[in-house]
């Protein structure tokens, strides 16, 4: 009997953070991503764990640093509009360098939006919509596999780096159901924090704090934090590559348009159309590197996107300056299907 | 000049400390330096032995100054002590 | 001689920011000494909220956790639910608790979560430099409010020792005052108090301390002391508001 169950992306995302040692979730009910709350609230209490049902989504994100400053793994979950009101959180987990997961399963926007998959919220992640200078780590996961794969990922990185880390899927990867195994490929990585506030019995008090005031202080932490993400992106770069050994164009695409790249590229192939597909894992930190590289050998680059072209400056900015770069994007819950992206890459090979 | 009444005070506790006969009842001492010229200490004393100090101290404040020559009128009932938000005053008994 | 009053061992020798006269100075060390006599120094974590309140950690020798601005109810939300077994208290102002931490402070009251939390209220917005808070009085003139506060463009002062008492979740809520000597004695036993309903797992409990801010009130520190007493305790009534007695959750 196999160990693979049939579930949603995010019942997968849900179950991986309990697998992933998250005993505190504290969040805020929104479209799409209510699965997550009500999943955690049936089961986290099964396993000594506690679920908070928040005020807001800016109660959520101070729970979850209140919890994150006490050395627990700590988890909330929400959609853009609700993400927009934690950046303030997020910027000060950021600078008091407390680790915690965000999720934000992408629904379309701005405003109020609609409730359809989007991935408008790239630059709300990757190019943090908190103030000052920090980053948070981001995970894009594409199947079922991933959200249940990537949580564990997200948890570890988070407490490795003291970092906020988020996992964003458009609203697709959360609501589709796919064939997962539910159990952890690897033993989970734990770590030790002993900065934690927990009293401060047998020890020096401790603090955790984003003011400093001193002069040249915050210069200092701010390049701290600077060390901190270069080690991250050239650590933990995550992406994935198909077909890129012969290819003529280059798609670069995550999420779900990966997913329906993969169908085009099958499609093309069969044509004898040389294409092939990166599909960064990671976009905090971004494959940079590997955008350079394999752009200067194909020379041409198609992005898409289910947005009005976010991802495609950092695109833009790590391809080879010769490469030429096509953009293909359908915001507001348009999802692109086999035939659209297959025309756009006979469009850009010619 | 600042020092030299310093001086002068601490030796005095010195010697209340250490006598055994004609103590007066309770005494205070007040930081001179962290005191910042609130003057609480002044307004609830009931017995009025607080004065403000005609030397400034190093932060530029006329600090509260404890009337040595009415110390024996002190009872200790650390009124001043209480409405310090400085903590700059310590009661003896 | 004996030293009978003098500095609690868990508020640190160190110098203060705060101006001349204001009592947030008072208002630690009745904390540090609450603190000291109920022997929990070593496990207790302070939030502060921002303000005046902020540097808290330069003063009690304990884990202090920064939070964001209003926030600090829902941070010790947090800390305390994983953390159940150490005493949580958070700090704030009026700015902190009754402005832009109002939704936070409510909500953690609703759900009874066993936190204590200290609201220095002193009318004003202090580290800002004294523009008009929800807590300023009708008529008040600060910097927001050059004119005086008018109740059909401003609303009237908002009392949380009053609205908080009617939460269910709440176990203990009063309003103290620290600009007199008897009323700092009873604001200590006030926040004594608080803190055992921490300790006794009672529920929320909250200790609001009408305090001086003189530097925005334009005055001096003893004339601050009579707006205390002659405009500030007439609309905030002092008084324990809600005080639970048994654990009669329903």
């Amino acid at each position: 009997m196999s160990d693979r169950v049939l579930t949603k992306g995010n019942i997968a995302l849900a179950e991986g953070a309990i697998q992933a040692g998250c005993n505190f979730y504290f969040g805020y009910p929104i479209t799409p991503q209510n699965d997550i709350p009500e999943y955690l609230a049936l089961n986290l209490p099964k396993k000594g764990g506690v679920f908070v049902p928040a005020e807001s989504e800016v109660a959520s994100i101070n729970m979850v640093m209140g919890a994150s400053a006490s050395g627990a793994r700590a988890m909330t979950s929400s959609s853009g509009p609700g993400i927009s009101l934690m950046q303030e959180g997020l910027s000060y987990m950021g600078g008091s360098e407390l680790p915690g997961v965000i999720v934000n399963i992408m629904r379309c926007g701005p405003g109020l939006g609609g409730i359809a998959p989007t991935q408008g919220d790239y630059n709300q992640a990757v190019h943090g919509g908190g103030h000052g200078d920090y980053r948070n780590i981001v995970l894009a996961p594409a199947s079922v596999q991933e959200m249940f794969d990537f949580t564990i990922k997200a948890f570890e990185l988070a407490d490795k780096y003291r970092n906020p880390a988020m996992v964003i899927a458009d609203a697709m990867v959360g609501q589709f159901q796919e064939p997962c195994r539910l159990t952890p490929q690897s033993p989970v990585q734990e770590f030790d924090k002993p900065w934690a506030l927990t009293g401060c019995k047998g020890r020096e008090p401790q603090l955790l704090k984003s003011l400093y005031l001193g002069p040249g202080e915050q210069e200092a932490h701010n390049m701290d934090l600077k060390e901190k993400y270069d080690l991250v992106s050239e650590n933990e770069v995550l992406y994935e590559t198909r077909y890129m050994d012969d290819a003529d164009l280059m798609i670069v695409a995550f999420g779900t348009p990966a997913r329906v790249a993969k169908t085009a590229i099958g499609m093309a192939r069969k044509e004898g159309i040389k294409v092939g597909l990166l599909r960064p894992q990671t976009l905090f930190p971004f494959p940079e590197k590997e955008i350079g590289e394999y752009s200067s050998k194909t020379g041409k680059v198609l992005v898409v996107e289910m947005n009005t072209g976010q991802m495609l400056r950092d695109v833009k900015i790590a391809a080879h300056h010769d490469a030429e770069i096509y953009f293909y994007g359908r915001p507001g819950g348009g999802i692109p299907y086999p035939d659209d992206i297959l025309a756009e890459i006979k469009k850009a090979l010619q | 000049m600042h020092l030299i009444f310093l001086v002068e005070k601490n030796e005095r506790l010195e010697r209340l400390l250490n006598e055994e006969q004609d103590k007066p009842m309770a005494h205070i001492t007040i930081d001179a330096d962290r005191c910042k010229g609130c003057y609480f200490c002044v307004e609830y004393c009931p017995r009025k032995l607080i004065t403000i100090s005609k030397q400034h101290n190093k932060q530029g404040y006329f600090p509260a100054e404890f009337l040595l020559e009415k110390e024996d009128k002190c009872t200790g009932c650390s009124l001043c002590a209480i409405m310090c938000p400085d903590t700059a005053i310590e009661v003896y008994k | 001689m004996n030293k009978v009053y003098g500095r609690p061992a868990t508020l640190k020798d160190t110098p203060t920011h705060f101006c001349p006269g204001c009592t947030h100075g008072i208002a630690h060390r009745i904390v540090a000494e609450v603190i000291d006599e109920l022997n929990i120094q070593d496990r207790t974590i302070g939030i502060p909220g921002v303000g005046c309140c902020v540097f808290l950690y330069h003063y009690f020798p304990i884990d202090v956790f920064e939070a964001p601005h209003g926030r600090a109810p829902a941070c010790a939300t947090g800390m305390k639910r994983v953390q159940p077994d150490k005493v949580v208290f958070a700090y704030q102002g009026d700015g902190d608790m009754a402005a832009i931490g109002t939704s936070e402070v409510i909500h953690a009251a609703n759900r009874g979560e066993n936190i204590t939390v200290i609201y220095v209220n002193n009318s004003v917005y202090g580290m800002t430099g004294g523009q008009m808070a929800p807590t300023t009085l009708l008529g008040q003139q600060t910097t927001t409010s050059p004119y005086g506060r008018n109740f059909k463009t401003d609303g009237y002062p908002i009392k949380m020792a009053e609205m908080l008492a009617t939460l269910e979740g709440v176990a203990y809520s009063a309003r103290v005052a620290l600009h007199k000597p008897k009323y700092v004695l009873q604001a200590k036993k006030a926040v004594k108090k608080a803190f055992q309903m921490q300790l006794d797992d009672m529920g929320f409990s909250m200790v609001e301390m009408l305090s001086t801010c003189n530097t925005n009130w334009r005055v001096s520190p003893l004339e601050a002391i009579e707006t205390v007493e002659n405009e500030m305790i007439p609309y905030y009534p002092l008084g324990v508001y809600k005080e639970r007695t048994g654990k009669d959750f329903l």
